[in-house]
């Protein structure tokens, strides 16, 4: 791996050589901040903690069709897979949670017996680069789920701004592709030791829920504890949460027709809504919020983790800002962990 | 790797109505293309998705063994949409298939067993399909004793009628069926199949009982293997879940660590007691 | 601190001691600023977490529906009446729930203070007299509160509840608030989606569809949004596509209007709990002002009025179906 200074002021040439052949998106200003296409670098929003939407919709989108169909066709090509859409592309500046919140979704998604071609054929054609951050945001947990602002999980480049520089971190081989052509000078030994330093102050600063990452089987055990309802109380069970999450991914398939064509669509759905698991038959295993709450945090905390080794949360903190109830998972977190006797600060 | 999403298109070749009150059917498909049949290898205790274009898909037990021929078979109930739309369909018409998927009965623990199959309504679909590929010819010397007990609420209600009469006839498999309550000219059985399952007292040594039926025949059922000394090991079960994907993703038949489209349908009792009971 | 915290405190802290009910319902400080959280306080010890400002704009009455708890709580006008829908409409019995009147100073609204620190991550939000103190970005910016109120709030005509059990802050003397409706009708501003022509108005509310998830947050937060199974969720017959497309989207919209109509409080809840920021809060308000012109009935005022569009009378007009 090579760490290389970028002028800021030559971001822009980096950005136009991307653009020839790829999109770019980056964090733009409007209302809110969210990743949207550019063209220049002075189109970028450079004082933002994290988007407001997640960057799942990328390549998990909130509703795409999976298969078409066309009932006047021959019956070998009544349904045929719907074409997907998969231009080069460069994510700029996203955040490092968000980054590993896709490596999450890898495991989901492009599983060993399965892989989802929507997801795949657009991850494949995206380049990732993170920006490492400078501030936490009061929201942000990051460094409580095995993250942090200077992770470079899911990187291809990842930087961290110094003022009128980037250090650059080049990762991956298509993070090499996208710096090619230009000729930058590796970082010298105080620009990163002071790079590195002040991103772990920023981490430092961030209050640490203590033993989240060890929750998972203590979970299990505190399965029927009575704290599951009392965090689920002000729970309204909608899914403001679910969709803002980065690494929430559950989705629902419906079949939409239209004289003789059709599609067979996927949305995002979400575990908190009541018919989530409602049966055709009527049996529904899951009536309660408490129950749904349960699932979410279980799924997150624990069935995740002991299927493939990691908490499937991210820490960005925007299911708490969300929220029209106030729920807060740190909190939730932090009363569970009392709930399964381990001491959190 | 190809889509998993894409149904695979069969031919209805005929459509047998089990149940007086037709709320059960049994649909014999075959594969369009005949490299669609090859590579659709399954097992006793699998499922697919059965596809209906428009409508949407269902996940279904495969009824048929892999020893009955290339053509699948699945016993559908009208219960929703999709189910209700797939009964309204006829011989020659289309249906879109998914899978094989999900775990199936584990042939290999099963072997050299003695089996002990217990069915209630409409669930004994995927044992039929195992109690066929256990008796087929080529199949019988791996397994031990095969006794099937097999119930439903009345005699219009029972699956596969012939077949099952036919299997009566036969030496190397022990067949009880009964019902609830009698009807009509029922000369046979009549009791719950937790008390048939009691009476007919099968063994536990060396054996596994593989149980499907409803939540009410599980709960007096279980007790009663449990009583015969069944321990959870030699228990398996196959478990119904709402279902949307059926290949482990969208999260929906999510429970603890497990996808029952994936890691499921079968599980032994040993294993679901690890589970959350949401289910 | 406003002087109604200790109102607040004392209050729950006898309701509780005194038995009158289990578990008293207000806000405490929430996880993120101009948010704060619906609180549920069992006991004396815990009655200090209440408080009040102007970031309790949560319309409690979504917690009480078909409650069984017997259960206190402080009510603004608007949750005061949805309250009185509630009773009306059989989802809560009267002697379970003990109605705290706190008059309403008007509640934040987090997606103008988001405009107005130019999208800048707001860190912190206090009240310093009558302004808004808010931390941005690294930023200070400091406004009259009175800008930074939901437009909901600014139309209010029941700010002070109209009908509770006990009122605090009440001066001895005062005649009892009522629900206004000149002052529903001053207050509503001639508002510009229906003065503009048409395909403007589709325009807009296309746009505003547009962004919809179809998260239901909107629905979920709506006190009066209580159906066990929601029209948009039901499969069969299947009225609207779950799909997060536009067409969908815009009918999720207006049937949420149009069974709200007549039940809608104004309250603003849904626009605030939007998570992409949806606003067709003028269709609700337009929908009042129909009910309240055709058929004189202000949604939540009187308990003893029945809802107009659940009562059958001969006298009704009938000027638009038949000519009989």
């Amino acid at each position: 791996m090579r760490r290389v200074i970028l002028a800021k002021q030559k971001l822009n040439d980096l950005i136009r050589q991307w653009v020839v052949e790829r999109t770019v998106l980056a964090p733009v200003k409007q209302t809110t901040v969210d990743f949207e296409p550019v063209s220049a670098a002075n189109e970028i929003c450079s004082d933002y903690r994290n988007t407001r939407l997640p960057l799942k919709r990328l390549f998990f989108q909130p509703s795409e069709a999976l298969l078409r169909f066309d009932f006047k066709a021959a019956p070998e090509q009544r349904v045929t897979e719907a074409p997907v859409e998969a231009r080069p592309t460069v994510v700029f500046g996203i955040r490092p949670c968000d980054a590993r919140s896709l490596v999450l979704l890898d495991r989901v998604f492009l599983g060993q017996d399965y892989r989802d071609p929507y997801y795949a054929s657009r991850r494949d054609a995206t380049a990732i680069v993170v920006l490492g951050c400078s501030r936490a945001a009061p929201t942000c947990f990051c460094t409580s789920v095995g993250g942090g602002p200077a992770d470079r999980a899911g990187a291809d480049l990842f930087l961290l701004d110094r003022g009128d520089i980037f250090v650059v971190d080049v990762i991956t081989e298509r993070g090499e592709a996208l710096m090619a052509g230009l000729a930058l000078p590796e970082a010298d030994a105080e620009t990163l030791d002071r790079a590195d330093r002040a991103v772990a102050d920023v981490a430092a600063a961030m209050t640490v829920i203590a033993g989240v990452e060890q929750l998972g089987p203590a979970l299990k055990a505190a399965f029927d504890d009575p704290r599951w309802q009392e965090i689920s109380e002000r729970c309204l069970a909608c899914a403001a949460c679910s969709f803002l999450c980065p690494t929430c991914h559950c989705f629902d398939v419906q079949d939409e027709v239209l004289d003789q064509k059709g599609r067979r669509i996927r949305n995002w759905d979400s575990c908190m809504f009541a018919t989530f698991t409602l049966h055709a038959s009527g049996h529904n295993p899951r009536t309660e919020t408490m129950q749904r709450v349960r699932q979410r945090v279980m799924h997150k905390f624990s069935y995740y983790p002991e299927n493939f080794g990691v908490i499937a949360c991210v820490g960005c903190g925007r299911c708490i800002r969300a929220c029209p109830a106030g729920n807060d998972m740190r909190q939730w977190l932090r009363t569970l962990a009392e709930a399964c006797g381990k001491e959190s600060r | 790797m190809s889509n998993p999403y894409l149904p695979l298109q069969t031919r209805i070749e005929a459509i047998r109505t089990e149940t007086d009150d037709r709320t059960l059917k049994t649909f014999f498909l075959r594969f369009l293309r005949s490299e669609d049949a090859e590579q659709f290898r399954y097992r006793p205790g699998q499922f697919a998705e059965v596809s209906l274009v428009g409508r949407g898909e269902s996940p279904i037990g495969m009824a048929s063994s892999p020893t009955d021929g290339d053509a699948l078979a699945f016993t559908i109930n009208r219960a929703g949409i999709v189910t209700t739309a797939i009964h309204n369909l006829r011989a020659g018409d289309l249906l879109g298939i998914r899978g094989p998927l999900g775990n199936g009965f584990p042939i290999e623990r099963l072997e050299s067993r003695n089996l002990v199959i217990i069915g209630g309504g409409f669930a004994f679909t995927t044992l039929r399909s195992l109690a066929a590929y256990a008796i087929a010819l080529e199949n019988r010397p791996r397994f031990g004793r095969l006794t099937v007990i097999y119930g439903a609420r009345r005699p219009g209600l029972l699956l596969y009628k012939e077949e099952l009469h036919a299997w009566q006839a036969r030496d190397d498999i022990e067949v009880a069926v009964t019902v609830d309550a009698a009807e009509g000219e029922w000369s046979g059985r009549v009791g719950f199949v937790p008390a048939v399952t009691k009476e007919v007292a099968p063994s536990a040594e060396n054996a596994i009982a593989l149980v499907c039926g409803p939540p009410v025949m599980l709960k007096y059922t279980l007790p009663v293997l449990a009583d015969l000394g069944f321990a959870p090991e030699q228990i398996l079960l196959s478990l119904e879940m709402r279902m949307k994907c059926g290949i482990g993703i969208c999260g929906r038949c999510n429970i603890g660590p497990k996808y029952v489209c994936k890691d499921g349908p079968v599980f032994s009792l040993a294993e679901l007691k690890e589970l959350p009971s949401e289910y | 601190m406003n002087p109604l915290v200790a109102q607040i405190r004392e209050t729950a802290r006898r309701l509780l001691d005194e038995g009158r009910v289990d578990v008293v319902l207000g806000f405490e400080a929430g996880p993120v600023a101009l948010r704060n959280a619906p609180c549920f306080v069992r006991g004396a010890a815990e009655v200090d977490r209440l408080t009040w400002d102007h970031f309790c704009g949560l319309n409690l009455a979504v917690f009480l529906n078909l409650s069984s708890r017997r259960i206190g709580v402080f009510a603004k006008g608007c949750d005061s009446r949805a309250i009185v829908n509630l009773l009306k409409e059989r989802r809560l019995v009267r002697e379970n729930v003990v109605i705290v009147g706190v008059p309403c100073p008007g509640m934040a609204d987090r997606g103008k203070v988001e405009r107005w620190v130019d999208a800048a991550e707001v860190e912190s939000a206090r009240l310093k007299g009558d302004k808004i103190v808010v931390v941005a970005g690294g930023k200070t910016f400091e406004a009259p509160i009175e800008e930074m109120l939901r437009d909901a709030c600014r139309e209010c005509a029941a700010p002070t509840p109209t009908y509770y059990d006990l009122l605090l802050d009440a001066e001895p003397g005062r005649p009892p608030a009522t629900v206004d409706a000149a002052l529903h009708a001053r207050n509503e501003p001639l508002h510009e989606s229906l003065t503009t022509d048409r395909a403007e108005r589709w325009r807009r509310f296309e746009a505003e569809a547009a962004k919809c998830l179809r998260c239901y947050a909107c629905r979920n937060v709506c006190p009066l949004c209580y159906c066990r199974e929601c029209r948009a969720d039901q499969s069969d017959p299947r009225w609207i596509g779950t799909s997060p497309n536009p067409s969908d989207n815009q009918l999720y919209l207006l049937m949420r209007a149009l069974h709200s109509a007549g039940r809608c409080v104004e309250c603003g809840g849904c626009v605030e709990a939007c998570p992409v920021g949806v606003d067709v809060r003028h269709l609700f308000k337009r929908l009042e002002r129909e009910v309240r012109e055709r058929f004189g009935y202000v949604s939540g005022a009187d308990p003893n009025q029945k809802p107009p569009l659940a009562t059958f009378d001969q006298a009704d007009p009938e000027d638009f179906i038949t000519d009989v």
